[in-house]
């Protein structure tokens, strides 16, 4: 696959898990909406950003993905083939490219597995080579991830956990993937070693023409990766644009009070920027707020908001956002600047 | 496999056993650990070496019974005073003129009731006890490993279908079925361990099933059905070792609990046909007009091996718990 090519698209894929009730007959009592209607696409080598906070359907995205669940409906096409329903034979068959880093280094390797089980595993699946040859392509997978094949019998609690999510990467690459979904591959990390994974990451990306689907919470990091970033609330995508154009003018609301919380590395900006706190909490997946999602705890949110649904809109493939009054200025002189005369929700004020 | 061109061809040095230099601890399997751990551990390495020494107690049963010339299942007349009709005590008949371990002397005395003698019964009891705990344990464990592993991975309805089948199970008065088991059948060996099986997986069956609902969550398992691996690879490679552990210290318990349920169903007469040893019928037998009052022995030699056999599985299971405890202190 060149370069610039679609490699993966979403077509409104949507999630609902059911809510039952019962022991062994199981009657559905609510619907949890963890992932509605999103829709983009990746090209390849490329790698699009997506950022939301704990709860808003990242992570089902990243799963439903790989398959690890079924998407209630919709379309995920990867590399043209139309794979949310694919399952035996062909579906193994496409996780040979397909493949994910996992968030958690410390649970997402089997403690009773040696190194070179671990990341042999796809290959002893998909019984690629011999036993020796196997052994060979672990081998350069570790140096290839920055260990060393003395670790090579080692079992997972001997490893840091910048050196335990190496493993899980160098378990990715196996059998060289297209796409990998990197879901939060670094929020359990500290920062220091953070620096380091993105580095290999991107590393990686550039030897290999790698494409990532990076899922982060952190929005620096976020920015740093990729070249297009979706910003995620309850479960749709709000806001979405290249970095740059998202970055330094939010449109939504959300990513603007998003942007504004981030913490900056100088005492002086820090002192003078404004700062927009939400009030209230994230309304339950399993009872959304009619129209706009976000309408609960939007300081511009009007009657129509409760009404109507906005959907995306914007200079199409460049910088879209959902919402039925955008911000047209950026950065904001004072947090009270969001409000929009007439909406009922505040904006706390931090003092400096 | 084709490696894509974009990979760089493996060194040839790397296929080479290279010199680690510096500090490399041996790396230490978890049976390593287990193994560190129970050596440290005195009452669970006293029931091993009690347990090796039963076992040896019930191999040489044959050498005991040619040395005393007292088979096994022939009444022994000389096993019973003349005068009084009690039987005859430890070292009866031993009397020093007679040659030891010939004919008339009995070590740990005889049962008046079928004239046996103590120690050759004791040492084939040893066999039915054992063989029984161990059989039984194994087909215990091995349908509790299947449902186990069936509810808690599959989940739904065959979780629901399983989980209420143990539930039955549990709530059924165990004892009454055995002896029904026992008046409809010609109980045999294999009647007992098939009660004994049939009443006691469900336990482990759901302490399995909870360990492989949490085991299923895990992102490990994630992680394998993401590469492709089949649902036998993930529950061999990725469940199965998780449970090991939990196996091993069930089935010890598990086989103390089997040997004292088949002594407690012979004691009752429910048991093994009079024609099998078994350390409970011994017992019984000293119970009718209280013989147990003029000869305590054939009541103490039984029950004193019935209670140390259990006590030493127990606490082999207790001992086999704290090794594989991943929380333990190696240096304990």
């Amino acid at each position: 696959m060149s370069s610039g090519e679609t490699i993966l698209r979403l077509e409104k894929l949507t999630k609902h898990f059911p809510v039952t009730r019962g022991i062994i007959f199981q009657r559905e009592i609510a619907t949890l909406k963890a992932v509605d209607d999103v829709s983009f696409e990746i090209k390849a080598g490329q790698t699009l950003g997506l950022v939301g906070e704990s709860g808003c359907g990242k992570s089902t995205l990243a799963r439903c993905i790989v398959r690890l669940l079924d998407p209630t409906s919709g379309r995920i096409e990867f590399e043209g083939e139309d794979i949310s329903r694919l399952s035996g034979k062909a579906l193994r068959s496409v996780r040979r490219d397909l493949v994910m880093i996992f968030q958690d280094p410390m649970s997402s390797l089997n403690p009773r597995m040696r190194v070179s089980e671990i990341i042999g595993e796809p290959l002893e699946v998909y019984r690629a080579g011999t036993s020796a040859t196997r052994r060979a392509r672990v081998m350069e997978l570790l140096e290839l991830v920055g260990l060393n094949s003395e670790h090579f019998n080692r079992f997972p609690h001997e490893f840091s956990g910048g050196q335990r999510q190496r493993i899980g990467i160098a378990r990715a690459l196996a059998l060289s993937p297209k796409l990998i979904v990197c879901d939060e591959p670094v929020s359990a990390l500290d920062v220091s070693v953070q620096a380091q994974i993105i580095n290999l990451l991107e590393d990686l990306q550039a030897e290999f023409g790698l494409t990532y689907l990076f899922i982060a919470h952190d929005l620096d990091i976020v920015r740093r990766v990729s070249d297009e970033v979706h910003v995620m609330y309850l479960g749709r995508v709000v806001e979405r644009g290249t970095d740059e154009d998202l970055y330094e003018a939010p449109h939504h609301p959300y990513s603007a009070a998003l942007l504004s919380a981030r913490p900056v590395p100088d005492p002086d900006r820090a002192q003078n920027r404004t700062h927009i706190v939400l009030e209230g909490d994230v309304p339950s997946p399993l009872d959304l707020p009619s129209g706009c999602r976000f309408r609960t705890r939007c300081p511009r949110a009007q009657p129509v908001c409760s009404e109507v649904e906005p959907e995306l809109d914007g200079p199409a493939g460049i910088h879209e956002w959902a919402c039925h009054y955008p911000l047209e200025t950026w950065p904001l002189a004072s947090p009270e600047d969001i409000r929009r005369p007439g909406s009922a929700v505040g904006v706390t004020e931090v003092g400096p | 496999m084709s490696m894509p061109p974009a990979m760089s061809p493996i060194p040839v040095d790397v296929l080479a056993p290279r010199e680690v230099g510096g500090h490399s601890a041996p790396t230490r399997g978890p049976w390593a650990l287990m193994w560190r751990r129970l050596r440290r551990d005195k009452a669970a390495l006293a029931s091993v070496a009690f347990i090796i020494l039963l076992f040896s107690f019930a191999a040489a049963a044959p050498l005991f019974e040619s040395w005393t010339n007292h088979p096994q299942n022939t009444s022994n007349v000389a096993g019973s005073d003349d005068v009084t009709l009690l039987p005859v005590g430890p070292l009866g008949g031993c009397d020093g003129v007679t040659d030891v371990g010939k004919d008339t002397c009995f070590i740990l005395g005889a049962s008046n009731v079928s004239g046996h003698d103590m120690l050759v019964q004791l040492s084939y009891g040893a066999r039915t006890s054992l063989f029984i705990g161990v059989v039984s344990t194994a087909i215990t464990v091995a349908v509790a490993l299947v449902m186990g592993l069936l509810a808690g991975y599959s989940g739904g309805f065959t979780d629901g279908v399983i989980s209420r089948l143990m539930d039955v199970v549990a709530a059924f008065p165990f004892l009454l079925f055995a002896i029904a088991v026992s008046t409809v059948f010609r109980s045999n060996v294999w009647t007992v361990i098939f009660v004994i099986a049939a009443f006691s997986w469900f336990y482990p069956a759901r302490l399995f099933r909870a360990e492989v609902l949490s085991l299923r969550e895990r992102e490990f398992v994630s992680a394998a059905r993401m590469l492709g691996a089949s649902t036998p690879r993930i529950l061999r490679k990725h469940i199965f070792p998780h449970l090991v552990g939990a196996t091993v210290v069930y089935a010890s318990l598990s086989i103390a609990g089997a040997i004292l349920f088949e002594a407690a169903l012979s004691y009752l007469g429910f048991g093994l046909p009079a024609d099998i040893p078994s350390w409970g019928r011994m017992i019984s037998q000293a119970v009718p007009g209280g013989l147990y009052r003029n000869a305590p022995y054939l009541m103490i030699f039984p029950g004193t091996l019935l209670v140390l056999t259990a006590l030493a599985f127990n606490m082999l299971g207790d001992g086999l718990r704290d090794a594989l405890d991943p929380k333990g202190n190696v240096d304990r």
